[in-house]
C-alpha cells in the first residue's frame, strides 16, 4: 500500500519544516503550498488524501482556498482539516460550514494532529454533498 | 354695627317695654280705684280730674298692643290681636269724638262704673276728652299702622303717634304751670294728670317701636344729623319747659310783670341755646379736626404703601431683568403653556432656539410641529403625566429647526395650579444641547474605539505570538520524539523544560485572549450534556505528574449518582484545572487537594463542585478580590512565577456564562476552598435558548430521531467507534449551524437513539430522513457490520395557531416528555 499524500497550504516556511519531518517520519508523501492560488494548483496536481491548511495566507485567506476546493468536483472531496493560530470561536464554525472537516487551534499536539490526519486521510472519501 | 349704636336700640326696646308695661299698669290700677271707688287712684290728687274707665281701657290696649308689637315677638297671631285691640283704642276715641260732635249719649261711657254727677272738669259723667279721643285715634291708627309694608306707613305711624305725644305733653306742661286756661278753650272734659303721662309714654313707645324706619331712625341712626339731633333733642323738651316754669314762678311771686317774663323767658331761651348750638359747633369741629387729622394719617400711609410697592416693583423688575438677561446668556428658553387656550407663550431665547420670527401668543401645534415625529409621543405623554400628577418633569428631545436642522433640546417643567387646585399651565424652558450630546456621543464613540482597538491589538498580538510558538514547539517536539536523531538524558530533560514552558507560554496567551473576549462578552462557551466524573478525571490526569512533583496529593471524593451538567466540555476542564493548579501551587509537599461534586442541597437544578485545599488559606481582603482581574495573593516564597493573575477572573466568567456560581470561603488554618455550581443538564436547557434564536427562520421544528441498533453485538470498543461513525453521518447530513444534535441523548448496549431538532417543515423533515437513510447505506462496512438504521421524525409546530398553545410551553412539554422517557432509558440501562 503506498503512502498517503498530504498538502500542507502554510505560509511559514519554519512551520513547514517541521510538518515535513513530522509526516514524512509518519509515512506520507508531502506536498505544499505557501499562499491561496498555489494551493489550489497544487491540490489539482497531486490530488491528495488530506489537505492542512492555514488560515492567515497570502493572495486569499484560507476561506478562499475551501470555497474553490468545494466549487470543484475532483477537489471537493479531499478532507480539508483547518489549522490555524486564529481565535477558535467564530471561526472554527465559519470553517465547518465553508466544508472543513475539523479545526485545530495552533500550536497543536502532534500525537491528536497525526490521529485526526489518519482518520481522515484513511477512510474512502466519502462524498456526502452538503447540505444547504 | 357699633356698640354704642347696638346699646342705643337696647336702651330704646327698654324704654317701649317699660312704656307698655306703665301703661297697662296704670290702667289696671285707675280701673281698681273704680271698682272699688278710691279716688286717689281715680285722681292722683283729690280734687283733680279722674281718669275715665274708657281712657284707663284705652291706655291699656294700647300698650298691649305695643307690647305685642315689639320687634321679635310678633308672630301672626299675636300681631292680629295686637291690631285688633288698637281698632279698639280707635273705636274707643271716635265714639267719643262722636258724642262730643253731635251732643249724644251712646252709653258707652259708664257701660262698667258709674261716674257721679259733676266731677271736676268732667263734662259729661265718665266721658274721656275730647282731646285724649283724638289722641287714641291716632295712637290706634299708628298701631295699625306700625308694620305698613311701605316707608310711609312706619312714618306715617310715627306722625300720628307725634299728635298723641303731644296732646300729653300739652296736658302735662300744663298740669306743671296750674294752668286751667287750656282746657278752658274746648270747654270739655279735662284731660287727668296720669292719662297725659300714660299718653306721653305710649306715644314715645309708638314713635320707637320700630326704631330704625321712618322719623324714628332719623334719630337712631349714625349718621351727623342723628347725632346732632341726639343731642339737641333732651334740650328741646327740657329747656323752655323749665325755663317757662320758672319765669311763671316769678310771675307769680310778683318779681316782675306778664311783659318781662315774656322777654325773660325768650332771652334765657335764646342764652341757652345759643351755649347749646355753641357746644355743639365745638364739639363738632373737634370731631372734623381729629377725623382729618385721621385722613392724613391714611393718606400718608396710603403714599409710603405705594412707595413701597414701587420699591418691590423696582426690584422684581431688576430681578426679571437679570433672569432674563442670565437665561439669553446661558441659552435657556423661558415658555408658558396656557392650557385653557393651549397657547404658549415664548421669550426671544426660545424663538432664537427654534429658529422662529416672534410671534405672540403662538398655537401649541406650531411647537408640535417642530418636534421631531418619533420624539413627539413620548414627549407628549410625558407632559400628560406633569399635567395629570400636578409635579414637573424634565425629558430631552428633538426638534427640526425653522432653518431645516436638527437639534437636541433638554426641557424641564413644572404644573401650575389656580385655587382649586386645578392646572391651569404648565411654565418650563428649553435649552439646546445639541452640542453637549455632540460631545458626549464623541467622547463615548472614542471609548468604544479605544476598547475595540485594544480588543483588536491583544486578540492579533496573541495570534501573531502563536506563530512562532507553534514553530518552538513543532521542533521541540521533533527533537524530543527522536525524529532527529536520539538525545542523550541530558539533552531530553533540557528540552522537557523548554516543552513545560512553551505550554505555560501557550496558556497565558490563552489566557489573554480570553479575558479579552470576556471584556467584549464574547467568551464562546457551548454547552451540552457532560459526565462530571469525566471532566474531573481528566483534569486530574493532566495534573497528577505536577501534582506528584510537589508531593501534594489529589483526592477526587465524587458520588457515583451525579446527573449530567450542562456545561461546555473544554471550559469546564479549563476552570478545573486553573482552581487545581492554584491549589496545588498553594498546597505545601505532603499537603492534600481534595475535588468534591455533589447536588445542591437548596436546589437540587445544579451540582456544586469544591476544590479544597490545605494550604495557608487567605485573608478576607483576598477572598473578596480573588476574582478581580489581575489580582495576587502573596505568594509563599517558595512558588515559582506568578502568571498573569488572570485565572481565576477567568473562572468567574466561564462559570457564570455557563449558568453557574463561583465563590471561596477561607479557613486560615484548613486552607481554602473553592466551589463553583453548574446546572444539571435538562432538555429544557438546550431546546430553550435555540428556539428564541432569530436564526431560526423555518416555519416549523423537526424532532428527528435516529435509531442504530447493533444487531450482532460485538465488543465495547466495537461499538463505540462505529457509534462515532453514525453519529458523524448525522452530522453530515444536517445544516451546519441551524440543525442541532441534541448532545449525549441516549445510548447502551442495545442500540443508540440520537435525536436532532431540525428546521424543516413536514417535507425537509422526510428529506432528512430519507438521506441519513441513504447515506448509511453508502457506507458498505456498516452494512457488512450488521448495524440496522432507523429514521423517524415529528413535527413540532413552534408557530401554533391563533389561540393555541404558546411555543414555548409546547417546547417545554416536548422536552419534559423526551426527558423523562430518556431517563427512565439511562435508569434502566444503570440497572442492566
Amino acid at each position: 500500500m503506498s503512502n498517503k499524500k498530504i498538502l500542507i497550504v502554510e505560509d511559514d516556511a519554519d512551520v513547514r519544516l517541521g510538518y515535513n519531518v513530522l509526516f514524512r517520519a509518519n509515512h506520507y508523501d508531502t506536498f505544499f503550498a505557501g499562499d491561496a492560488l498555489y494551493a489550489i494548483s497544487e491540490a489539482r496536481k497531486c490530488l491528495p488524501d488530506v489537505i492542512l491548511l492555514d488560515l492567515g495566507l497570502p493572495a486569499g485567506d484560507g476561506f478562499v482556498v475551501l470555497e474553490r476546493l468545494r466549487a470543484n468536483m475532483q477537489l471537493s472531496m479531499i478532507p480539508v482539516i483547518v489549522v490555524s493560530g486564529r481565535d477558535l470561536p467564530g471561526n472554527k464554525e465559519r470553517a465547518l460550514r465553508f466544508g472543513a472537516k475539523a479545526f485545530v487551534q495552533k500550536p497543536w499536539n502532534d500525537n491528536e494532529l497525526l490521529a485526526l490526519v489518519g482518520q481522515l486521510a484513511g477512510q474512502p472519501a466519502t462524498s456526502v454533498p452538503q447540505a444547504k | 354695627m357699633s356698640d354704642s349704636e347696638t346699646r342705643r336700640f337696647k336702651l330704646l326696646r327698654i324704654y317701649c317695654e317699660a312704656s307698655a308695661i306703665a301703661a297697662i299698669g296704670m290702667a289696671c290700677v285707675v280701673l281698681y280705684g273704680w271698682a272699688f271707688r278710691v279716688e286717689l287712684l281715680k285722681s292722683v290728687f283729690p280734687g283733680l280730674v279722674t281718669m275715665k274707665v274708657n281712657t284707663a281701657l284705652g291706655l291699656g290696649f294700647s300698650g298691649i298692643s305695643v307690647w305685642l308689637q315689639l320687634p321679635g315677638k310678633s308672630r301672626s297671631r299675636t300681631s292680629y290681636s295686637a291690631r285688633f285691640l288698637a281698632l279698639l283704642v280707635v273705636l274707643i276715641g271716635v265714639a267719643t269724638l262722636a258724642e262730643y260732635s253731635f251732643g249724644a249719649n251712646l252709653g258707652i261711657d259708664q257701660l262698667l262704673f258709674s261716674d257721679p254727677e259733676g266731677s271736676s272738669g268732667t263734662s259729661s259723667p265718665g266721658r274721656l276728652a275730647p282731646t285724649t279721643a283724638t289722641a287714641f285715634i291716632a295712637i290706634g291708627l299708628a298701631l295699625v299702622l306700625v308694620d305698613g309694608k311701605t316707608r310711609r306707613g312706619g312714618g306715617l305711624a310715627q306722625g300720628l303717634s307725634l299728635w298723641s305725644g303731644l296732646i300729653g305733653m300739652m296736658a302735662i306742661t300744663g298740669y306743671v304751670y296750674h294752668a286751667t286756661v287750656v282746657p278752658k278753650v274746648f270747654l270739655y272734659t279735662k284731660v287727668a294728670l296720669h292719662t297725659a303721662i300714660g299718653l306721653f309714654l305710649l306715644s314715645g313707645a309708638v314713635f320707637f317701636v320700630r326704631p330704625r324706619v321712618g322719623l324714628a331712625g332719623d334719630l337712631t341712626s349714625e349718621g351727623a344729623g342723628s347725632v346732632v339731633a341726639r343731642r339737641f333733642l333732651p334740650a328741646v323738651f327740657l329747656i323752655p319747659i323749665l325755663l317757662g316754669w320758672i319765669c311763671l314762678r316769678g310771675e307769680i311771686a310778683g318779681m316782675y310783670g306778664m311783659e318781662l317774663g315774656l322777654a325773660l323767658h325768650a332771652t334765657v331761651n335764646i342764652a341757652v341755646f345759643a351755649a347749646l348750638v355753641w357746644w355743639n359747633a365745638r364739639r363738632l369741629n373737634k370731631e372734623y379736626d381729629h377725623r382729618s387729622r385721621a385722613e392724613v394719617e391714611i393718606r400718608e400711609l396710603n403714599a409710603a404703601l405705594e412707595g413701597r410697592v414701587a420699591e418691590r416693583t423696582r426690584s422684581l423688575e431688576l430681578l426679571s431683568e437679570r433672569l432674563s438677561l442670565a437665561t439669553a446668556v446661558a441659552k435657556v428658553g423661558v415658555w408658558e403653556w396656557e392650557l385653557a387656550s393651549n397657547t404658549l407663550t415664548w421669550d426671544a431665547t426660545m424663538f432664537e432656539i427654534y429658529g422662529f420670527a416672534p410671534v405672540a401668543p403662538m398655537a401649541y401645534e406650531k411647537w408640535s410641529a417642530s418636534v421631531y415625529p418619533g420624539d413627539l409621543a413620548e414627549m407628549e405623554t410625558k407632559l400628560r403625566r406633569v399635567i395629570e400628577e400636578k409635579s414637573e418633569g424634565s425629558a430631552e428631545f428633538r426638534i427640526t429647526r425653522g432653518d431645516g436642522s436638527v437639534r437636541d433640546i433638554s426641557v424641564a417643567e413644572r404644573a401650575v395650579m389656580d385655587g382649586g387646585a386645578k392646572v391651569i399651565r404648565l411654565i418650563g424652558v428649553n435649552m439646546d444641547i445639541t452640542e453637549r450630546k455632540r460631545a458626549e456621543e464623541a467622547l463615548e464613540q472614542g471609548a468604544k474605539d479605544q476598547i475595540r482597538f485594544k480588543d483588536e491589538f491583544l486578540s492579533h498580538v496573541s495570534h501573531e505570538l502563536r506563530s512562532p510558538l507553534t514553530a518552538i514547539k513543532q521542533f521541540t517536539t521533533i527533537l524530543l520524539s527522536g525524529l532527529a536523531g536520539e538525545l542523550n538524558k541530558e539533552q531530553r530533560e533540557y528540552q522537557q523544560i523548554v516543552l513545560k514552558n512553551i505550554r505555560q507560554l501557550q496558556a497565558m496567551i490563552d489566557d489573554l485572549l480570553d479575558v479579552t473576549r470576556a471584556e467584549a462578552g464574547k467568551l464562546g462557551v457551548t454547552p451540552e450534556s457532560i459526565s462530571v466524573l469525566d471532566a474531573v478525571t481528566d483534569s486530574l490526569n493532566t495534573l497528577r505528574v505536577s501534582s506528584e512533583a510537589k508531593g501534594v496529593s489529589l483526592v477526587s471524593e465524587l458520588p457515583p449518582d451525579l446527573p449530567p451538567v450542562h456545561a461546555d466540555q473544554t471550559r469546564l476542564r479549563q476552570i478545573l484545572i486553573i482552581l487545581l493548579d492554584n491549589a496545588i501551587k498553594f498546597t505545601p509537599s505532603g499537603g492534600a487537594v481534595r475535588i468534591r461534586a455533589r447536588l445542591q442541597e437548596e436546589d437540587a437544578e445544579f451540582v456544586v463542585l469544591e476544590v479544597c485545599d490545605t494550604g495557608c488559606g487567605m485573608s478576607a481582603e483576598a477572598s473578596e478580590r480573588v476574582f478581580e482581574r489581575l489580582y495576587q495573593v502573596e505568594q509563599p516564597s517558595q512558588a515559582s512565577r506568578k502568571g498573569l493573575g488572570l485565572g481565576l477572573f477567568i473562572c468567574k466568567e466561564l462559570v457564570t456564562r455557563q449558568g453557574g456560581e463561583i465563590w471561596v470561603k477561607s479557613d486560615p488554618l484548613g486552607g481554602s476552598r473553592f466551589s463553583f455550581t453548574l446546572p444539571v443538564f435538562s432538555l429544557n436547557r438546550v431546546i430553550a435558548p435555540l428556539l428564541k434564536d432569530d436564526r431560526w427562520p423555518a416555519e416549523s421544528v423537526a424532532l428527528v430521531m435516529a435509531e442504530i441498533c447493533f444487531k450482532g453485538g460485538g465488543s465495547a470498543d466495537f461499538q463505540q467507534e462505529w457509534r462515532q461513525e453514525v453519529r458523524d453521518l448525522v452530522q453530515r447530513c444536517l445544516l451546519p449551524n441551524m440543525d442541532v444534535v441534541l448532545p449525549k441523548m441516549s445510548y447502551g448496549a442495545e442500540g443508540e437513539r440520537i435525536f436532532v431538532a431540525a428546521f424543516a417543515d413536514e417535507k425537509g423533515a422526510s428529506i432528512l430522513a430519507k438521506r441519513i437513510g441513504d447515506q448509511f447505506e453508502c457506507i458498505p462496512h456498516l452494512k457488512r457490520m450488521d448495524l440496522t438504521l432507523s429514521v423517524t421524525y415529528t413535527m413540532l409546530n413552534p408557530f401554533p395557531q391563533e389561540g393555541g398553545e404558546p411555543l414555548e410551553n409546547m417546547v417545554t412539554t416536548m422536552a419534559a416528555s423526551l426527558e423523562e422517557s430518556i431517563k427512565s432509558q439511562i435508569l434502566s440501562e444503570g440497572v442492566s
